[in-house]
C-alpha cells in the first residue's frame, strides 16, 4: 500500500495513452487531498480519472440545481463524501422526538440525489458510509435505544445497503468495512480534524481512495476472475511430499487453523464465482491425495476448475491455465509462499497480479482480505455455476477429440439456442455481460443496469438476447445484441458473445436474426463498426468475413441481398 | 476549436441520431484550423437567416442533412456491390429529383452542411475561395453552370463584386434556392439546359461544381463550356469518383479519368486537388473504392 | 540528533514533499517564505516528518509552529537529545 507522499509522485507522471473516466467528488469535508490520492491510485490502475471536485460543503447546489457545472461536466461517477461530525452535530441539535427519524431522514437526502442526479444523466453515485463510533454517551446500552448516536449510525449502514439494493447505480464506499479491519488508528487522525477540518490521516486517504478506484475499476468491467494456489504451506502447512498425509497442519494440527480459515474463504470465492486453479510443483498422486483423503481439508478436487501439479516451471503451466480458461493475466491471482516461485512468475506473466504473502501463515488470510482483490460489479446465479460449466466445457472438449472434423463435432452436440428479448429478469445478467466480456466484443460500450433497462424500454432501439444450451450443459445466456434505428440503416451498437461459446458459428444465428430483424422492421442495412481494443482482436475481421463491405469507416451490409450463414444450432 | 452553441447543438443532435457519423464529425473538427470556424461562422449564421425566412431552424436543416448522410450510405452499398451508378437516365433523374420541389429542398439543406461537414466538400471549398481572388481584375462576365444550393455563388458574389454573374440550372428550385440563400439579385437567373444556351456571350471565368457526374454525356459539357470560355479564360471544374447519389448518372472511377476528360475538351490544368471521403491513406482508398471529390481550375488555351 | 542534521533532514523532506529541491531551509524560514506550503500540504509535511523522526506531535503543536526552527526544535525535544 503506497503512502500519501508516495502516492503524490505518481501525479506528475505521463496518463496518455491510459483510460480516461470522468468522476466527480464532493465532499463536505476538504477533499483536496482525497482527489490527489484518487488520482494517484488511477494511475496505478491504468486509469486517467478527470476529477471534477465540487464546491467545499455545497453538495446539495451541486447536485439539486440543474444548472451547476456538475452536470456540465457529466461525470460517469459521483463520489460523495459526507462528515460525520457535522452529521453529528445535527443530530445532537435535533429534538428528542426528532432523534429516532434521523437515519430514514439521512437514508432518504441521499435517495433524493440519486434521483436529482440520475434524472439529469446516466451516473453512478458512490456514498461513503459512517463508520460506527460511538460517542459512549449511553455505554453499552446504546444498544437498547433508538435515541443513541450509535443506533442511528448502524441502520444508516444498513439502510444504505439496502438502498444499493434497490438502486443498481446507487454503490457503497465503505470506509465502515475498512475502519474494521484496519482499525481506526489508522484511518482517522483528530489533528487533522482540527486542523484542518479533514477527519483523516494521510494513510486513511490512501486506503479510502484505493477503495474508491477499486469500485471504479470493477464497474467498467476489470475484475479477477481467477485464483491460482499453490499447496505447500499455502494451502496447508508443510510438505505434504516429505511430511506425509497425516502430518500436514490443517485443521487442529499446529496452526492447521491458519489454513482451515484460509481454505474456507478460499472456497466461498468459488462459490461467488471465482475459478479455483492450483499451480504446484509435486507429483499428482501425492498432490491429490489430501483432497481425496483428509477430512480436514475444506476444499476439495471438484472446486478447481484446473489442477496443475508437475514439476515444469510455474510460468509456463500459468500460461497453460491461462490458455484452457481463455481469460488473461490481468484476470488473475497468484498466491504461493515462495518468493522464489512469486519472483518468477512475475517476471514471466505480465499483468498478472502476485500477492506477496507475509511470512507468517497466521497473516495470509488477513493480508488477502485486505488487498480486496476480488471486487466486482454484479452477481447473478451464472457466477454461482462458473465453476460447474468450465467443467461441463472439460467434457466437450474431450468429447472433441474424438470427431475428425469440426462439422461433425458441432453436429453431434444438438445445440438449441432460446433468441430472447432483453426482460426485467435478464437484465441484470445482459448488463454483466457488457462489463465483462472482452473479446468478442465489436464496440466495448459498457452499460449498467439502469442503462440496459433504459435500452430495453427505448423506442430507438431493437435487441435481442442468445442463450444456449448442447448435450453437455447449459451455457445460459450468452450473446446480447442491440440496434439503434437510424432508418435506412440498423447500427449494430452492441455485439457481444460469451468467450465460453466461441467456434461454434453462434455468431452467425446471430448475424442471421439481426438481417431478419432489420427486414421485418424495414431497415435495408446493417451497419456496424469495429473499435480496436487489446483484447478484441479476435473480432477484428469479423464483419469483413460475414459478407459486410466498408467505405473505410463503417461496415455496411444490404439484407435485402445477403444470404443467412451456416451454422448446426436448432432455434427453438 | 471554436465554442459555438450551434456548432455544439448539431454535433450533438447527429450524435444522438446517428454516433458513428457523429464521431467522424468530430474527429474532422478536431483537425480544422480557426479559418475554418471562422468561414463556419458566417456560414451558419447565413444558412440560419436563410432558414428562418421557410420558418425553419437549423434542426430542420440537420433532419434534411442525417437523411442524406443516410441515403448515402445506402447507395453506397449498392454501388459497392453492382460496381455501377443507380441511374443510367437523366430524363428520369430529372423527373423524380430535379422536378420535385421537396426532394430537391431537403437535398440542397442537407448538402449545404456536408459543404463543412465532409472533409472532401470543404478541401474543395476552400481550393475555390482561396483559388478566386488572385483573378478578381480580369473577370468581367461569369458563369456558374449548376448553383446548387448557391453557397458557391455567393462567394462568387463577394470575390467578384464588379463583374456580370450569370447563372444557369436546369432545376426551378435550384435556382430559387440560390436565390434565397443568396439575397441578390445581382445574377441573372437563367433557368435552361446549358446546351441550348448561345455561344454569342464569352466568359471569363465559369464554375462548373459537381455537373459533369450528373450528366449522362460529360464530355459534351465539357466542349460546351470550352465553347462559352474567352481564350485563356479560366474554368473551375469539380467532380467526384466513385460516389453514388440519386442524381449521379456518369461513374468516374478516379481521378485521372477526370483529368483526362478536361485535358481532351481543350483545356490545360493550372492547378488540381483530390481528396477523399474517408481519413485513409491513398493505396487503401483505392482498394476499397472510397469515394473521392476531384478539383481544377482550368484554362481555355487561347 | 542535534538541531543542524535536523534541518538537513527536514530540508530533505520539504524538498520532496513540495517538489521542489530549490527550497533551501532556514531557522526563520516560514510558510510565507516557501511556496507550496499551505494549510493542504503543511499536513504533508507533518505527515513525512512524523513517518521519517518517528515522532508524534499534538494538535496544537502543528497549528502552532511558527518556523522551521520552531519545527527543529520541538523535533530535537521528542527525540530527547541535546545539542553538545
Amino acid at each position: 500500500m503506497m503512502d500519501y507522499n508516495q502516492l503524490l509522485g505518481n501525479l506528475t507522471k505521463d496518463f496518455s495513452g491510459l483510460a480516461r473516466v470522468k468522476i466527480a467528488v464532493l465532499g463536505e469535508i476538504p477533499t483536496q487531498h482525497m482527489v490527489k490520492a484518487t488520482r494517484s491510485w488511477g494511475y496505478e490502475a491504468g486509469l486517467d480519472l478527470d476529477i471534477f471536485e465540487g464546491a467545499f460543503d455545497k453538495i446539495d447546489q451541486e447536485i439539486l440545481d440543474s444548472s451547476s457545472v456538475l452536470y456540465q461536466f457529466k461525470p460517469e461517477f459521483v463520489f460523495i463524501f459526507p462528515s460525520l461530525d457535522k452529521w453529528k452535530e445535527r443530530f445532537y441539535s435535533c429534538a428528542l422526538s426528532d432523534k429516532a427519524g434521523f437515519s430514514d431522514r439521512f437514508l432518504e437526502q441521499v435517495r433524493m440525489f440519486y434521483e436529482a442526479l440520475s434524472k439529469r444523466m446516466p451516473v453512478k453515485l458512490v456514498m461513503a458510509n459512517m463508520p460506527g463510533f460511538d460517542d459512549r454517551v449511553f455505554g453499552n446500552y446504546a444498544n437498547k435505544t433508538r435515541l443513541s448516536w450509535l443506533y442511528q449510525v448502524r441502520r444508516i449502514n444498513v439502510g444504505l445497503m439496502e438502498l444499493s439494493q434497490q438502486i443498481p447505480d446507487l454503490f457503497i464506499n465503505d470506509i465502515a468495512a475498512l475502519n474494521e479491519t484496519r482499525g481506526s488508528k489508522e484511518l482517522w487522525d483528530v489533528r487533522n480534524d482540527i486542523n484542518i477540518h479533514m477527519p483523516y490521516s494521510l494513510d486513511g486517504i490512501s486506503v479510502i481512495a484505493r477503495n474508491a478506484v477499486d469500485i471504479i475499476q470493477a464497474s467498467r468491467g476489470h475484475f479477477k476472475k481467477c485464483l491460482i494456489l499453490d499447496l505447500d504451506n499455502t494451502l496447508w502447512g508443510g510438505v505434504v511430499a516429505d511430511e506425509g498425509l497425516e502430518n500436514i497442519q490443517i485443521g487442529g494440527l499446529g496452526i492447521g487453523k491458519a489454513f482451515s480459515d484460509l481454505q474456507r474463504w478460499v472456497k466461498q470465492l468459488k462459490e461467488r464465482g471465482i475459478l479455483l486453479a492450483v499451480c504446484s510443483k509435486n507429483d499428482l498422486p501425492v498432490a491429490e491425495e489430501p483432497f481425496l483423503k483428509h477430512p480436514d481439508m475444506i476444499l476439495r478436487k471438484e472446486d478447481f476448475v484446473v489442477f496443475m501439479v508437475n514439476w515444469d516451471a510455474k510460468p509456463d503451466n500459468i500460461h497453460l491455465i491461462a490458455q484452457k480458461l481463455n481469460i488473461g493475466f490481468d484476470a488473475m491471482v497468484f498466491v504461493d509462499d515462495s518468493t522464489f516461485e512469486r519472483q518468477l512468475v512475475k517476471s514471466h506473466c505480465p499483468g498478472l497480479t502476485v500477492v506477496d504473502m507475509p511470512e507468517d501463515p497466521s497473516e495470509y488470510l488477513g493480508f488477502l482480505q485486505g488487498l480486496n482483490l476480488f471486487e466486482t460489479s454484479s452477481y447473478v446465479q451464472e457466477d454461482r455455476d462458473r465453476t460447474q460449466q468450465y467443467q461441463e466445457e472439460s467434457s466437450r472438449q474431450q468429447a472433441r477429440s474424438l470427431f475428425i472434423n469440426q462439422d461433425d463435432f458441432l453436429q453431434n452436440l444438438s445445440m438449441r439456442a432460446v433468441i430472447g428479448t432483453l426482460d426485467t429478469f435478464v437484465v441484470p445478467r445482459a448488463a454483466q455481460l457488457t462489463q465483462r466480456s472482452n473479446q468478442f466484443n465489436l464496440r466495448t460500450v459498457r452499460y449498467s443496469i439502469q442503462d440496459i433497462q433504459r435500452l430495453k424500454d427505448s423506442e430507438d432501439h431493437l435487441h435481442f438476447t442468445v442463450s444456449l444450451k448442447d448435450k453437455f450443459g447449459d451455457y445460459g445466456l450468452i450473446g446480447l445484441v442491440i440496434l439503434k434505428k437510424m432508418h435506412p440503416a440498423l447500427f449494430i451498437d452492441t455485439w457481444i458473445m460469451s468467450c465460453r461459446v466461441f467456434q461454434r458459428n453462434v455468431e452467425h444465428l446471430m448475424l442471421n436474426e439481426m438481417a431478419n430483424l432489420a427486414r421485418q422492421n424495414g431497415f435495408d442495412l446493417l451497419v456496424g463498426e469495429y473499435c480496436p481494443t487489446p483484447k478484441n482482436g479476435i473480432v477484428k475481421g469479423l464483419y469483413q468475413q460475414t459478407g459486410f463491405v466498408t467505405d473505410g469507416s463503417q461496415w455496411m451490409l444490404n439484407v435485402s441481398s445477403c444470404k443467412p450463414l451456416n451454422h448446426y444450432i436448432t432455434v427453438v | 476549436m471554436l465554442d459555438s452553441d450551434d456548432l455544439n447543438m448539431i454535433v450533438a443532435r447527429i450524435e444522438a441520431k446517428n454516433p458513428l457519423h457523429a464521431k467522424k464529425i468530430k474527429k474532422h473538427l478536431k483537425t480544422q484550423d480557426s479559418i475554418f470556424f471562422e468561414r463556419l461562422t458566417d456560414f451558419l449564421g447565413a444558412y440560419k437567416a436563410f432558414l428562418k425566412k421557410q420558418g425553419q431552424g437549423l434542426s430542420d436543416a440537420l433532419d434534411c442533412y442525417l437523411r442524406l448522410v443516410a441515403e448515402v450510405t445506402l447507395d453506397h452499398v449498392r454501388f459497392l456491390e453492382t460496381g455501377r451508378y443507380a441511374n443510367q437516365n437523366f430524363e428520369e433523374v430529372k423527373e423524380n429529383v430535379y422536378d420535385q420541389p421537396d426532394i430537391m429542398d431537403s437535398y440542397m439543406k442537407g448538402l449545404l452542411l456536408s459543404q463543412f461537414f465532409w472533409r472532401q466538400h470543404y478541401a474543395v471549398f476552400s481550393f475555390f475561395i482561396e483559388a478566386l481572388p488572385s483573378f478578381q481584375s480580369m473577370v468581367e462576365n461569369y458563369l456558374e453552370i449548376g448553383c446548387g444550393h448557391g453557397l458557391y455563388l455567393s462567394q462568387a458574389l463577394k470575390i467578384f463584386p464588379k463583374a456580370n454573374i450569370d447563372v444557369v440550372d436546369i432545376s426551378a428550385s435550384s435556382l430559387a434556392m440560390a436565390r434565397l440563400f443568396t439575397l441578390s439579385e445581382r445574377p441573372r437567373y437563367i433557368q435552361a439546359d446549358i446546351h441550348d444556351v448561345q455561344e454569342s456571350e464569352k466568359y471569363d471565368f465559369i464554375t462548373l461544381g459537381e455537373v459533369l457526374e450528373h450528366v449522362q454525356d460529360p464530355k459534351k459539357i465539357l466542349a460546351k463550356v470550352n465553347a462559352l470560355l474567352k481564350p485563356q479564360g479560366l474554368l473551375f471544374v469539380t467532380a467526384p469518383a466513385n460516389a453514388p447519389a440519386k442524381d449521379h448518372l456518369y461513374l468516374f472511377h478516379n481521378e485521372q479519368e477526370i483529368k483526362d476528360m478536361i485535358l481532351k475538351a481543350g483545356l490545360n490544368i493550372v492547378k488540381d486537388i483530390h481528396v477523399y471521403a474517408e481519413d485513409v491513406d491513398s493505396t487503401r482508398a483505392q482498394e476499397l473504392k472510397v469515394s473521392s471529390l476531384y478539383a481544377a481550375l482550368a484554362q481555355k488555351k487561347g | 540528533m542535534d538541531q543542524i542534521e535536523i534541518l538537513k533532514k527536514l530540508n530533505g523532506i520539504f524538498n520532496q514533499v513540495l517538489h521542489d529541491p530549490a527550497i533551501v531551509l532556514k531557522s526563520e524560514t516560514t510558510a510565507s517564505d516557501v511556496e507550496g506550503w499551505d494549510s493542504l500540504t503543511h499536513v504533508q509535511l507533518i505527515f513525512a516528518i512524523e513517518k521519517e523522526f518517528k515522532i508524534r506531535f499534538s494538535a496544537l503543536e502543528i497549528q502552532q509552529f511558527a518556523n522551521v526552527g520552531d519545527i527543529c526544535q520541538k523535533i530535537q525535544e521528542r527525540q530527547g537529545s541535546r545539542a553538545c
